[in-house]
């Protein structure tokens, strides 16, 4: 189901204008599709009527808007800096002459206040309207003081301890109907007209409550997934979904620049592939435009209250797209996992003031995170609240199966098997094959290759009997009598947390990548987990003879942590977000 | 780093040697691409991605509103890629064609891909976008570097002005028949060209 726009209303002025992003809060605008119009002449024809958003709009293509003979309404503003009032003066007058010539009664002039309207009615003596009244906005938030020409935002905030605390934020990152969702905008400058009539706008409390939106029900997510490396994101994010869906009637759809696209949508998700800049060898500026008319669009047909982006780095798409019209009652989850690299560049971390919550899946090494998400705090910090979750896999959500079903859906035969599932990354990779095959060998261990479903099938050189593509691993654990596997998030908690054969760790060393050797390093001090790393062969052969035999001997670790859900408190985090722009 | 004060130390033979060997080893690097994507494309499973889920698919989500919005006109044209299993000095010669994969047996698909792009490798004539109905054939299109869009229920001509905005299509053909499915009418070509022509003027 999609939300239903009943009329267009074509915008004519700057798009991502306060102005035009609070209109879809007006009462009777509740239902209404805003197109961007540029020139009344070309594209007049397929809105059903048009806001011009100032004078100045105005008075730049008075001839094609009179021409259109569409509903028009001009929304006329007062003087903003009084240094500029002489130009503010001749701009106004000059549009109020040449209205006075014209016979134009489809037109309506309009400002934001009441006040607005009849200082500007008596100055140019024409009757000036409200453009209407925005509902208050229940609930306590903080007061930000905004001056013209600063985007910087400085606030207090409660904080979690009871306390207050100083934020920061670039005003111009905002789509003004999520602002005024987050915080109660003034205006510092109480001789800038202009902006006290905005900003009294935006606070609302003329109409008595919210409009009620025949919105699509259940409540929807757009889940943004990056391309990365393997299915690192697309894996957790689906766990995280399945948690959402388990709590409740949430329709989530991923917007995914992975491959995986059939993986998701076999996981039951709806999806949207798209392909990156570096895929399409494109010019990103060119890309992102299409990105940001494309997401939004998107945004608004589905209705979508809340995105989440698993990722490091934010596509300015996704900043442009909510700053949209009709895209601001939409909030933002970054679910931004720990084990950062300790040289990352912190910078990353400033995206923070983007969103209203930080999810960040725990992680049970996180004694021996040293990455920026740990150790450093942002500058720009927002809204935004933070979440370190339970430690999020997929394997709580699909039933296993028992070890003989699995095996024999895995075509094994009799006898011990380990599988050994590395992914592309890690340093030296034949050489640890090499080692593993003679051990297993020797061991009378059958090894089993996992390989990545988006991988190609398996080329000549390679044993097709001793190779498996499937996905997802979590069902399958039960077939194996040993793992041998890269250090990633996922595969990390899903062996540590439902997987009590032995194991052996072989972390990633590539630099692209988290902290794989220290989440691996942290397993095997506990105890959990014998542990191989690229450089150090002449050792690694020695620990993969003590794990082989462990196989061998079908021995069973039950010193690994247990799994404790972390579901509701995820669901109860991701719907205080719904709630903050539903209406 | 050289700087202008460097005296040139590459001769224009070398440079010329550095084009041949540039043009080579792209042709040597697509001969390679193009024969490991048909030693998959000879494999009955390729398509096949072995996923298990308890529960069944979603399904397709057709996002409307990227295809109707006028707007589109503005936005500038996105690359399409060659793909890695073809070479040509200039690429950006080649027109760019729809492809329109529909949901078929495998060894149907298979077999036209095959065909498709053996003719594509030999002599490259296009840069294709492929308009997916499944999902089924993203890794391997993407894999091999390869334009695609996933259009689910969509018929192809309703998804082809986006198409032609975004990427520049002329026209969109069927993989498996061959059947042009849409072309560019040369009305709507003019139409366009004299709307450009307005916007310059103004």
């Amino acid at each position: 189901m999609t939300v239903v726009h009943s009329d267009r209303l074509g915008l004519l002025g700057i798009q991502t204008s306060p102005v035009a992003q609070l209109l879809q809060d007006l009462p009777e605008e509740a239902r209404t599709h805003f197109l961007q119009v540029n020139d009344p002449a070309d594209d007049a024809a397929r809105v059903d009527r048009i806001l011009v958003l100032s004078q100045d709009d105005a008075l730049a293509h008075l001839p094609t808007l009179m021409r259109s003979k569409k509903p028009c309404r001009i929304l006329l503003r007062r003087a903003g800096d009084p240094d500029e009032a002489v130009l503010w003066h001749t701009g106004i007058t000059l549009l109020a002459k040449a209205l006075g010539q014209v016979d134009w009664p489809q037109m309506e002039l309009v400002a934001l206040t009441e006040e607005a309207a009849k200082s500007l009615s008596s100055h140019i003596d024409m009757p000036v309207g409200v453009i209407g009244a925005l509902p208050a906005i229940p609930g306590k938030r903080p007061r930000v003081a905004l001056k013209r020409g600063e985007d910087l935002l400085t606030f207090a905030l409660d904080a979690s301890d009871g306390g207050r605390e100083t934020r920061r934020a670039s005003l111009s990152i905002f789509n003004w109907a999520r602002l005024r969702r987050l915080a109660n905008p003034i205006a510092a400058d109480e001789n800038d007209l202009d902006l006290n009539d905005l900003t009294t706008f935006a606070r609302g409390g003329a109409a008595p409550s919210m409009p009620v939106i025949p919105r699509n029900t259940p409540r929807c997510l757009v889940a943004v997934v990056p391309n990365g490396v393997g299915l690192g994101h697309v894996t957790r994010m689906m766990a995280i979904g399945k948690a959402l869906q388990k709590s409740g009637d949430i329709r989530i759809v991923f917007w995914s620049y992975s491959r995986a696209a059939e993986i998701l949508q076999a996981a039951g998700f709806e999806v949207v592939i798209r392909q990156n800049p570096l895929h399409l060898k494109a010019h990103p500026p060119s890309w992102r435009e299409w990105e940001t008319l494309e997401f939004a669009n998107t945004l608004r047909q589905l209705g979508a209250t809340l995105i989440s982006y698993d990722g490091g780095t934010f596509d300015p798409f996704i900043r442009q797209a909510l700053r949209q019209p009709g895209c601001g009652h939409i909030g933002v989850v970054w679910v931004r996992r720990g084990m950062y690299r300790a040289d990352t560049d912190p910078q990353l971390l400033e995206a923070e003031q983007f969103c209203d919550l930080i999810v960040e899946p725990g992680d049970l090494a996180q004694a021996v995170d040293m990455g920026p998400t740990r150790t450093k705090q942002a500058v720009y910090r927002g809204f935004c609240k933070s979440l370190i979750s339970q430690p999020v896999t997929l394997k709580p959500y699909l039933p296993s199966y028992s070890k003989k079903e699995a095996k024999k859906r895995l075509k094994l035969r009799r006898g011990r098997h380990c599988l050994v599932s590395l992914g592309g990354a890690f340093g030296d990779w034949s050489v640890l094959r090499d080692q593993i095959e003679q051990s297993a060998k020797a061991h009378k261990v059958h090894v089993v290759w996992a390989q990545s479903p988006l991988a190609p099938p398996p080329t000549e050189g390679q044993s097709t009997a001793q190779v498996r593509r499937f996905y997802p691993l979590s069902r399958y654990l039960d077939a194996f009598d040993g793992m041998i596997t890269a250090t990633g998030y996922n595969s990390y908690h899903e062996l540590m947390l439902g997987y009590d054969g032995p194991v052996l760790l072989a972390p990633t060393n590539n630099v692209r990548l988290d902290d794989q050797v220290g989440r691996a390093k942290w397993a095997g001090d506990q105890g959990w987990a014998h542990v191989v790393l690229s450089d150090q062969h002449s050792e690694n052969t020695a620990i993969i003879d003590r794990f082989m035999q462990e196989v061998r001997s079908g021995l069973r670790h039950k010193n690994r942590p247990q799994a404790t859900p972390g579901d509701d408190e995820i669901a109860a985090a991701f719907n205080e977000i719904f709630d903050r722009y539903s209406d | 780093m050289a700087t202008e004060a460097d005296p040139l130390s590459v001769s224009p033979a070398q440079i010329r040697q550095m084009v041949r060997d540039q043009h080579e080893m792209g042709a040597k690097l697509a001969q390679y691409e193009f024969r490991a994507m048909m030693r998959e494309l000879a494999d009955p499973t390729v398509f096949e991605l072995e996923i298990d889920f308890p529960n069944p698919p979603a399904p397709s989500f057709r996002p409307t509103l990227m295809t109707n919005g006028p707007e589109i006109r503005r936005l500038p044209q996105l690359n399409v890629q060659l793909g890695a299993v073809a070479w040509h000095t200039n690429p950006q010669d080649l027109p760019t064609v729809g492809i329109f994969i529909p949901v078929a047996e495998s060894d149907v698909l298979r077999e036209a891909l095959q065909s498709l792009i053996t003719a594509h490798y030999t002599k490259p004539f296009a840069r294709f976008v492929f308009l997916c109905e499944s999902l089924r054939v993203v890794p391997i299109l993407g894999r091999h570097q390869f334009t695609f869009e996933y259009l689910g229920t969509m018929p192809p001509s309703e998804a082809a002005m986006r198409l032609r905005y975004r990427f520049g299509i002329r026209e969109i053909l069927n993989l498996v028949t061959g059947n042009r499915l849409w072309s560019a009418t040369s009305a709507e070509t003019a139409a366009d060209i004299e709307q450009v022509n307005k916007k310059a003027e103004d």
